[in-house]
């Protein structure tokens, strides 16, 4: 009995579901499918989304968390495709492994914006985001400036083999490495991204190793956990910390002069842009492959401009 | 004379925990030759610092496991003492204590509602919690709506990076919570129910111990301690993060079969989860003050893990 | 069942078969014939050794001594699986069905009938024979029912089903209708009957002795781990069956010293429990051992299991020195100074991982608390005390009782109640499973209770105790007290004709 009558609500919902759906045709559907919003960076990509897309009055947002599991994203996006979506904004938990999705949602003739992150697949419509490359040369172009004659420095990854924590890696080969020999790199671990992590690997090294003079982290909340371990030991005179993305509190204490720099991610320039995009793409408009927003160095003469553009 | 030691040395060679203590000696001194900053005064005050936090954990979770159950709720719940300490100290910095009260109470109570869905609704812990694993992991994220409260209170500073008589603070909590764990397990009425309860609960029941009751305080405990690891953890990294503590449970558990928990129930002891959270948090220091890549530390972790649980079974067969 | 068997010829004989277990002769010398299309019953008291025998033709046991000639060969049996292969089959007291699967994957169960490979199993044929068999056996049922729809009766059919679909020549039915109906029974019989004609040997183990009498065509009587005899069932009555099943003196083996009776301290009135028990009204006296007597299953240790609060009561009253008491959580019954060692001392009498001394002071931690911390040198203390005066042999009281011997287990359980001089001690089953020193030992410490004025009250399936130790008896059958008993004439056949 109870069975039934659970049965016959989920019918009714759903009807009532499919009425709503079809008297909103005229407005634009986006789906949004993000990696994973218990994560700062992309979480203030998703503030913007939502704010630019309240902008327009016919645009309809659909936002999904992957909760940073592939398996969980492609079927999201199998969903936005059986749901009818006009278009579709993806930032991708995995290049290769979301690459499929970007073709099914092709086949079904829906645009794809890739927003912040990229996959392998060249058939997207359009890339909204930033070059990881350029975020690890900018650092490396600072740290070269911060060791002239040379140092010992440690570098800490996100998780192995995300196209960020590639990247970025890349950027210092490029900027620092390849031209400063000086440069010693005494150890590199992966702290995922994560402050307590970073934090404990951090005090690790300061034991491991007398003669630190920086540590280059791929992500603020690294260089934060980095700057607790550091400030803990008492050595925050001696070892220089620098991160990137910009995030509140680490923007805070560069301006306090406790991380050497960090590089400001657009976060809102990449929501609304992709939004901008993808409404675009909806009407058949043509648009470039890509829209780059640029990185830009933040050190303390510069933070207070950026206090407030990734804050909510 | 001679005899007295033969069979003081005897004894010690049977006592429970001589394996484990012989294992933590030989991984101490492997380490100290492949490391010279191993053995150092301020490199083992780092890695007491830095086992405090899965120490406490596993010290609550040590409880659960001899009742025969298990808590895998313990990593979402230092993320929601994160949370709302920091909420509260984020609004009002001088309520340090305040903060760290609220924080801790509130994962008191996400203990009670596990150990309560055990006792009321016949729910295996292991169901009961992972259910609280999601919840709680969800509660953080919509309280703290995905982001961190950064902390920038003195006061709460000091919780993770003071130190009192030379030794972290976070240390001291950790020592705190041993000794009252400790005796509560080894010297109370409670104790030795708790024991009773996961030896065999059917004749504790037929001696008189309410089952029901010491399984819901195990769970209490176990949040409670998850709520002060959370509160240090919030301290030491400056902010209350909704997303810390993934997998946390994981370490806490392995620390307490280390430390010869059976997760059958009915055995384990505050002194083998000591050692075993120890031996987990030398070598995790080991391997990276060797600068073991990421991924052979994994090997490696696990590796470890599984000897020290085959010398433990293979000594208790022994006597 | 494809040639028919030489009914002149025995199917089955056992020779001289012996068993022991460490401490116990389980049987002596038994000899066996079973003769195709017969149906064979099996009787004797609890402990006669019927189970033993079953479960040696069954492979579970091996046999120590003696021959299983099957189909005129010297055989062995080594497991379960090999006796089914034989054609020998068992349906056992608790039932081996899954629920959770049909009555055809039930019967299938283990030699699936392949469909081109082994990999594949041929589910329609499967169905189609399983279907054939419900109909030829006239159960209302659809091959793919689950079995968890069906009720014990008919789950018991289906395993017999499934023995007859083994080809089985042999089937041995345990108490088959200890959980049936009248209805049901006769249902089961008419079965019994067409397996017979089609000639299988049935061997059939029942406590119901009209029920032996009625259904069988010869009887053999087990006594003591040895054999009484085999007679016809029609030329037996039931007194000759009874007499032939108890057949000894007892001997005195008992130091039951006569105490000074007292007033009665613990009284229940009407005691219930739905399904289980029911109207059960007794007292007991100081210094009086009141024996609880019956069959197993009878009832007996729910009833005290009840008393001490482990199990519900639905009514009834129960009294303590002319007051009444109320009992929910054992925790109860030991404030009020009750005290119970189970039968089951693996299952509810010890916690068998922990120490002698945990064990034994854990109903009385309260007492050993002093300002919230166990005083645990008076602890120590006290429970080498009573372990010793229980001489409970060990080493060190640090020792795990899972590594003693069961009499000491035994001690254990009985220190663990004793420790505080309790009211009313009950005691279930004091002495199973423990060796004669032992056993003599424990019945000593019981009349010493007795003789300080305690009340005890003490379940036994074995006559020879019950007779032995108490001083008033009352027999317990189907839940409810079918007769009283005060020791002064009475004999095994007695309670026997009582009980059943």
């Amino acid at each position: 009995m109870l069975k039934k009558l659970l049965l016959s609500i989920a019918m009714l919902v759903m009807f009532v579901g499919l009425q709503v759906s079809s008297q909103a045709a005229e407005t634009i559907k986006i789906g949004v499918a993000f990696k994973n919003l218990s994560d700062q960076f992309v979480k203030n990509i998703a503030d913007a989304v939502e704010a630019r897309g309240n902008d327009y009055d016919n645009v309809e947002l659909i936002v999904v968390d992957a909760r940073g599991d592939i398996v969980t994203q492609l079927s999201q996006i199998e969903n936005f495709i059986s749901q009818g979506v006009d278009a579709i904004i993806l930032n991708a938990q995995d290049a290769a492994g979301l690459s499929p999705a970007v073709d099914r949602a092709k086949e079904a003739g829906i645009p794809v914006v890739e927003c912040n992150t990229l996959t392998t697949n060249p058939n997207y419509d359009i890339y909204v985001g930033s070059d990881d490359v350029e975020a690890g040369k900018i650092q490396g172009k600072y740290v070269n400036k911060l060791l002239p004659d040379g140092g010992n420095i440690i570098i800490l990854h996100g998780p192995m083999g995300q196209s960020p924590e590639i990247k970025r890696r890349e950027g210092i080969q490029q900027e620092l490495l390849d031209k400063n020999p000086k440069i010693k790199v005494l150890a590199e671990q992966t702290a995922e991204w994560k402050r307590d992590k970073a934090m404990s690997i951090t005090e690790d090294m300061i034991q491991a190793f007398d003669n630190i003079n920086l540590i280059c982290a791929q992500n603020d909340d690294m260089a934060m956990g980095a700057l607790s371990a550091v400030d803990a030991a008492g050595l925050s005179e001696k070892i220089k910390i620098v991160g990137i993305d910009a995030i509140p509190d680490a923007l805070e204490a560069v301006k306090e002069g406790k991380l050497a720099c960090t590089v400001f991610q657009d976060a809102k320039g990449q929501g609304s842009t992709s939004v901008d995009m993808a409404v675009k793409l909806a009407k058949g408009e043509k648009v470039e492959k890509n829209a780059m927003i640029p990185f830009i160095l933040v050190t303390a003469e510069n933070a207070d401009e950026f206090m407030h553009k990734n804050a909510q | 004379m001679n005899s007295l030691l033969k069979k003081h040395k005897y004894n010690f060679l049977k006592s429970q925990n001589a394996g484990l203590i012989i294992f933590l000696l030989v991984l101490m001194l492997l380490l100290s030759f492949l490391s010279s900053s191993f053995f150092t005064a301020n490199n083992l005050t780092n890695v007491i610092r830095q086992v405090s936090i899965n120490g406490i954990l596993a010290l609550g979770m040590t409880f659960v496991i001899i009742t025969g159950s298990i808590d895998l709720s313990v990593g979402s719940l230092v993320a929601v003492s994160g949370v709302i300490s920091g909420s509260i100290i984020y609004a009002h910095p001088d309520a340090v204590f305040t903060g760290m009260i609220f924080g801790i109470l509130a994962c008191s109570a996400l203990g009670f509602i596990n150990g309560f869905l055990v006792v009321k609704f016949n729910i295996p812990g292991f169901i009961s919690t992972l259910a609280m694993l999601t919840i709680a992991r969800g509660f953080a994220l919509a309280y703290a709506d995905g982001r961190p409260y950064v902390l920038s209170s003195k006061a709460f500073k000091f919780i993770g990076h003071g130190y009192f008589l030379k030794i972290p603070i976070p240390v001291w909590f950790l020592i705190a919570s041993i000794i009252v764990t400790g005796i509560i397990l080894s010297k109370t009425k409670f104790g030795r129910h708790v024991y009773a309860v996961g030896g065999n609960a059917l004749a504790a029941r037929a001696s008189g111990v309410r089952v029901g009751a010491v399984q819901l305080w195990v769970f209490i405990i176990s949040g409670t301690l998850a709520g002060l690891s959370g509160v240090i953890l919030a301290s030491r990294i400056g902010s209350g993060q909704p997303a810390i503590g993934t997998s946390y449970e994981m370490d806490a558990i392995a620390s307490c079969v280390i430390g010869g928990a059976s997760l059958a129930g009915g055995s384990g002891s505050i002194f083998g989860t000591v050692m075993g959270f120890i031996i987990m948090g030398i070598i995790n220091n080991g391997l990276n003050l060797m600068n073991v890549s990421s991924y052979y530390q994994l090997i490696v972790k696990g590796a470890i893990i599984a000897l020290a649980v085959i010398l433990d079974q293979a000594k208790k067969k022994k006597v | 069942m494809t040639t028919p068997e030489d009914t002149t010829q025995p199917i089955l004989s056992l020779r001289g078969i012996s068993k022991s277990f460490p401490g116990v002769r389980a049987l002596t010398n038994i000899d066996l014939d079973i003769y195709p299309a017969e149906v064979h019953s099996l009787v004797g008291e609890n402990g006669a050794g019927k189970s033993t025998l079953m479960k040696i033709i069954q492979g579970i046991h091996q046999k120590d001594e003696g021959q299983i000639i099957y189909r005129s060969e010297d055989i062995s049996i080594n497991s379960p699986s090999e006796a089914i292969k034989l054609g020998i089959s068992m349906i056992h007291q608790e039932l081996n069905s899954i629920p959770e699967m049909s009555i055809s994957d039930n019967i299938f169960i283990g030699r699936e009938l392949s469909l081109m490979t082994d990999f594949f199993f041929n589910q329609q044929e499967q169905l189609r024979q399983s279907q054939a068999l419900l109909d030829k056996f006239s159960l209302p049922y659809k091959a793919t029912e689950k079995i968890k729809h069906l009720s014990v009766a008919h789950r018991q059919m289906i395993e017999i089903i499934k023995a007859v679909f083994q080809q089985a020549k042999v089937i041995i039915m345990d108490e088959p209708t200890s959980s049936l109906s009248e209805e049901e029974s006769q249902q089961l019989f008419k079965i019994i009957a067409e397996l017979k004609a089609a000639g299988v040997a049935i061997i059939y183990i029942s406590h119901r002795l009209e029920e032996v009498l009625e259904l069988s065509d010869r009887v053999s009587i087990l006594r003591d781990g040895e054999y009484v005899g085999t007679r016809t069932a029609k030329n037996l009555t039931r007194d000759e069956l009874v007499n032939m099943m108890v057949g000894r003196t007892i001997s005195q083996l008992f130091p039951k010293r006569q105490v000074a009776i007292g007033e009665p301290i613990f009284e229940v009135k009407n005691l219930c429990r739905t399904g289980v028990f029911s109207d059960i009204s007794f007292s007991v006296r100081a210094g009086e051992i009141l024996g609880i007597a019956g069959l197993v299953g009878a009832g007996r240790s729910e009833i005290v299991q009840s008393i001490f609060g482990l199990d519900p009561l639905t009514s009834g009253t129960i009294l303590l020195n002319g007051k009444e008491i109320k009992i929910r959580h054992p925790q109860d019954a030991i404030q009020h100074n009750i005290a119970f060692a189970s039968e089951d001392r693996k299952g509810i009498g010890l916690v068998m991982g922990r120490s002698i001394r945990e064990n034994i002071s854990l109903p009385h931690l309260a007492d050993f608390t002093r300002h919230y911390f166990l005083d645990q040198h008076y602890e120590k203390e006290e429970t080498r005390r009573i372990s010793e005066r229980l001489k409970v042999k060990t080493p060190s009281i640090n020792q795990k009782v899972e590594n003693l011997s069961g009499g000491n287990q035994q001690k254990v359980v009985l220190s663990k109640g004793l420790l505080k001089e309790p009211t009313l001690l009950i005691i279930d089953e004091p002495t199973r499973g423990i060796d004669i020193g032992a056993k003599s030992e424990i019945h000593s410490i019981m009349c010493d209770l007795a003789e300080k004025g305690m009340g005890i009250i003490m379940i036994s399936s074995e006559m020879p105790e019950i007779l032995g130790m108490s001083d008033r008896i009352i027999v317990i059958g189907g839940g409810r007290i079918r007769g009283e008993f005060t020791n002064a004439n009475i004999t095994q056949e007695d309670i026997l004709h009582c009980a059943i």
